[in-house]
């Protein structure tokens, strides 16, 4: 694929994360902002809180687009500082592979978990 | 290692000039050498060397042409900065002026830089007008003609002289050697945005890259030692959202259609043959 359509994506998971990690912290660690729009609906580290998140098609969604983007975004990153260490064209393919390779296997498996999680907290 | 000499008595400031200098049959290392100068108004570094050159020592080596900031020759770093010596005077420098030749190329000798590396990058990004009606860009039979207006969009870029002063100031460059730099990138994207263009695909194997405009750490050094404001950064930039988006000009080159009957082309046959030599 173009070095610009990576690039782009980069760009496009940059605005996701600010909007996915900005309900992330507005949910789990800002419970004050939540209570100040009457939208606080108890203690969100409590079990019962977990659960029926992870009971919700759309939070467990928005997990995988987080994790999605989250993984893109930093190997993306992580790819181009160690491809200017190591610039030979050897070296790029195999660190692109490599970046590819480990985001795959880290995503699916964290799909999985989040998928498994989904159908404990339904049978509970 | 260091030689002190005046170059002429005269009423000037005096100025200590110290040369980095490189001899390729010598030991392979670099020494500092060092002139009084007496600095008279209005005389610029490449004076001062060729004053050198001229009375204390001949073997100084140093590239110029035009001696009028036009050639982009003399390019090679003035008291820490990649400029220009034909057009820096020494009068801004203080009294000690330190020149050695460009970071980031090999050294021929002393002042030389070795430019080849550059051409080659140049030449990567095919600088030139790509179009689609290849007869007429092989045998033209008039101009491609563009308004003033489109010729704004890009005629800043146009202005680069080849000097590598960019070159010598990125600091990817020095790191990276693989990374195209902002000369070459400067010039693919003056090409991309003109009107008479359509080469953006032809160009993005080269640019479209890592090492291309993706390289860039955007640093902007580039565009300060660059002694034409052609601001590489910029056009780096730009290149960017070209190849994003699309080249800024989104209509295509407009190609350049048959000549109305009656009018005669270069190749014409119509075109009467000289008469024989009357001698």
């Amino acid at each position: 694929m173009r070095e610009s359509r990576l690039w782009a994506l980069h760009l496009i998971s940059a605005v996701a994360l600010l909007a996915l990690l900005g309900m992330h912290m507005t949910i789990m660690h800002y419970e004050s902002v939540l209570k100040m729009f009457g939208a606080a609906s108890g203690p969100v580290l409590g079990f019962a809180s977990v659960l029926a998140r992870d009971r919700s098609t759309i939070m467990r969604g928005l997990y995988v687009l987080l994790l999605g983007f989250a993984l893109y975004h930093g190997l993306y990153g992580a790819r181009g500082i160690l491809q200017e260490i190591w610039s030979s064209d050897r070296a790029v393919r195999v660190i692109s592979a490599a970046a590819v390779v480990f985001g795959l296997a880290v995503f699916v498996y964290g799909v999985a978990v989040i998928a498994l999680a989904g159908r404990h907290a339904a049978l509970l | 290692m260091s030689a002190a000499a005046t170059t002429q008595a005269g009423t000037g400031t005096p100025v200590t000039l110290r040369v980095m200098r490189y001899d390729p049959d010598g030991d392979g290392g670099i020494r500092g050498q060092s002139w009084q100068i007496e600095a008279l108004p209005g005389m610029t570094v490449l004076d001062a060397l060729f004053a050198v050159k001229e009375r204390h020592d001949g073997s100084l080596a140093f590239r110029c042409s035009c001696r009028m900031g036009v050639c982009g020759s003399c390019g090679m770093m003035i008291n820490g900065k990649p400029r220009l010596a034909c057009n820096t005077q020494v009068s801004e420098l203080g009294s000690v002026v330190e020149v050695s030749a460009l970071p980031n190329h090999d050294v021929i000798k002393d002042l030389v830089p070795d430019l080849a590396g550059t051409l080659v990058k140049h030449r990567s990004v095919r600088p030139y007008l790509i179009r689609r009606d290849v007869a007429e860009v092989e045998r033209p039979t008039r101009e491609f003609s563009q308004t003033p207006r489109e010729m704004i969009g890009y005629v800043q870029f146009s202005y680069c002289l080849k000097c590598s002063l960019c070159l010598a100031a990125c600091p990817t460059e020095a790191s990276v050697p693989a990374f195209l730099g902002p000369q070459a990138l400067a010039q693919a994207y003056r090409y991309v945005a003109d009107t008479r263009d359509d080469g953006l695909n032809e160009r993005a194997p080269t640019v479209d890259a890592l090492h291309g405009v993706f390289g860039c750490h955007l640093a902007g050094a580039c565009s300060e030692a660059c002694p034409k404001g052609v601001d590489p950064a910029l056009a780096i930039q730009l290149l960017k959202r070209a190849l994003v988006l699309g080249a800024p000009h989104r209509a295509p080159a407009a190609v350049v259609g048959a000549l109305p009957e009656g009018f005669r082309t270069p190749q014409a046959e119509s075109i009467p043959k000289a008469p024989a030599p009357t001698v």
